[in-house]
């Protein structure tokens, strides 16, 4: 089902190592210095009942282990490339080229970018699977969600550019993205990408970020279901966002809210509001935090969850996460189009469940346990 | 409960200022041919934070960094970042991950870090006073 594409590990072997060749012949800082770096995260997921996003059952689901490899270069004064590699376990481990992109900066002001890369969207989008830099095992997936068409943010890279300008007002800094092109989503692709976002950040204590996000859909044959098909396919998907963080020295929130429109007029199925709170205190090591999550479709599809963790800091590299979530499907009406697609068909009221044995309105609990690494 | 909350208060406060003092000695420096001879703090800390590229001035800068656990380090990130090492490094765990930025580059301790500034026409480090020769110049901080 997945589009992502399979790569051989021998040529990205030779690749890697062709690249850290200047690591011999350059001095630290210089151009050609080539900087890599990694992530893994290893994570247990074990649902009360029912399927929990196509892969988390109450026989657990080791699938949001993780890992991968990052590179970076300065290619001259202006110019710089990058790019990620990684394997996950909802992708049986497959090598997949995350993102690659080349950065241009035309002054100190205007950076351009070119290639493959990640939303600016969202928070925590642009490094949602670096577990370490965020205090859930899986950020919210009302939010934060590759696998559905519907909550509003799609987890992986865009091909095309994107133009960042950025200035201080005395230490706030203030940053301004037009992005476009395409990308490959789980059941086709969206054309004509356009988006934009603008954001401020006081000091990195409090970051504030508004945007904004269209395209074209285009499914492919892999969507069985003709009566969903028809409600997307060719139709507009527009979203927008807005979202907080505070992040004290002790107190950390963080929120964000998304409103999803597809197609126009009287079809309003599928469109939806996904929002979420977390709000946590560092005792030292350990940062006890508390989330409310909800995703609310039009036509009654969606779900809410309250969940706590802890997030312990093992060294300034790692760190081990709990969590413990009562996630509550919401009821919908039948609008007679059948669940068993991958995307959230009008009629079936599981939230994100994908079996019959989860009913509206039943709570479920999802227990998870994570090791996070950067190195 | 008013106690320990006053003998925080006091043990943080003391910290802070011992820090603050010890940034005082903990000097800024760049190569000896470039023009500047002070810089703001504010463009130190961005500087070092991935958020500026450049002095001021327009010439590209490229920042030196000192490893995990010396003195200088403690000082400088403690005084002027004002970055504690957990924090610091999910910061650049953002950067990183997105491609957006890298880290400055660990050159060494204070002597490898003098060199290597004394060698960069557009290197910017940080060492302790005592260590600091006219192989290098020193920026007065606002």
């Amino acid at each position: 089902m997945s589009r992502t594409r399979k790569y051989s590990i021998g040529p990205i072997c030779v690749v890697a190592a062709s690249l850290s060749l200047p690591l011999t012949t350059a001095m630290a800082g210089e151009i050609g210095d080539v900087q890599w770096h990694g992530y893994l995260t290893s994570a247990m997921l074990i649902s009360s009942d029912g399927t929990y996003s196509g892969d988390v059952t109450d026989a657990g689901s080791g699938n949001d282990t993780r890992m991968g490899l990052n590179v970076s270069t300065q290619v001259d004064e202006s110019l710089s490339f990058a790019a990620q590699i990684k394997a996950k376990g909802t992708n049986d481990f497959n090598l997949e080229v995350d993102w690659a992109f080349a950065s241009y900066d035309v002054s100190e002001n205007i950076i351009l970018r070119f290639g493959k890369i990640k939303y600016p969207v969202g928070i925590y989008n642009g490094y949602v699977d670096v577990g370490y830099t965020y205090p859930w095992i899986r950020p919210p997936e009302v939010f934060y969600n590759q696998d559905r068409l519907g909550p509003n943010l799609i987890r992986v890279a865009y091909q095309g550019f994107g133009a960042e300008y950025k200035t201080f007002v005395g230490n706030t800094e203030l940053g301004f993205h037009l992005f476009g092109g395409a990308v490959d989503v789980l059941v086709g692709r969206v054309n004509k990408l356009t988006g934009t976002k603008f954001s401020v950040n006081m000091e990195d204590e409090i970051r504030f970020e508004i945007s904004a996000i269209t395209g074209e859909m285009e499914i492919d044959g892999q969507l069985k279901n003709a009566g969903v098909k028809a409600l997307v396919d060719g139709k507009r998907h527009t979203t927008y966002t807005a979202g907080l963080i505070v992040d004290l020295s002790h107190f950390v929130l963080s929120s964000e809210y998304a409103s999803a429109t597809v197609g126009s007029g009287s079809v309003k199925q599928l469109d939806m509001t996904s929002q979420y709170v977390m709000m946590g205190y560092r005792f030292g090591t350990y940062m006890p935090h508390i989330t409310w999550e909800k995703w609310d479709v039009d036509s009654g599809r969606g779900q809410k969850s309250i969940g706590i963790g802890l997030r312990k800091e093992l060294t300034t590299n790692s760190a081990l996460k709990f969590e413990v979530r009562k996630i509550t499907p919401s009821t919908t009406a039948n609008l007679s189009i059948p669940p068993g697609s991958n995307i959230p068909a009008p009629g079936t009221g599981y939230g994100l469940f994908s079996s019959d044995d989860v009913k509206d309105g039943k709570d479920v609990t999802l227990v998870g346990i994570a090791i996070e690494m950067v190195f | 409960m008013k106690t320990i909350v006053y003998r925080l208060t006091i043990f943080t406060a003391l910290l802070m200022a011992s820090l603050v003092a010890y940034a005082d000695e903990v000097v800024v420096v760049v190569h000896p041919s470039n023009t500047l001879t002070e810089m703001s703090v504010d463009d130190v800390r961005k500087i070092y934070l991935g958020k500026k590229k450049y002095f001021p001035g327009g010439t590209k800068v490229t920042p030196g960094d000192q490893p995990k656990g010396t003195k200088s380090r403690k000082f400088f990130y403690g005084g002027i970042v004002r970055k504690k090492e957990a924090k610091l490094k999910s910061y650049w765990s953002r950067l990183i991950f997105t491609g957006k930025g890298t880290p400055p580059k660990i050159i060494g301790l204070d002597h490898v870090v003098k060199e290597w500034v004394a060698s960069q026409p557009r290197g910017m480090g940080y060492i302790m006073r005592s260590e600091a020769d006219d192989t290098v110049k020193i920026l007065d901080l606002k």
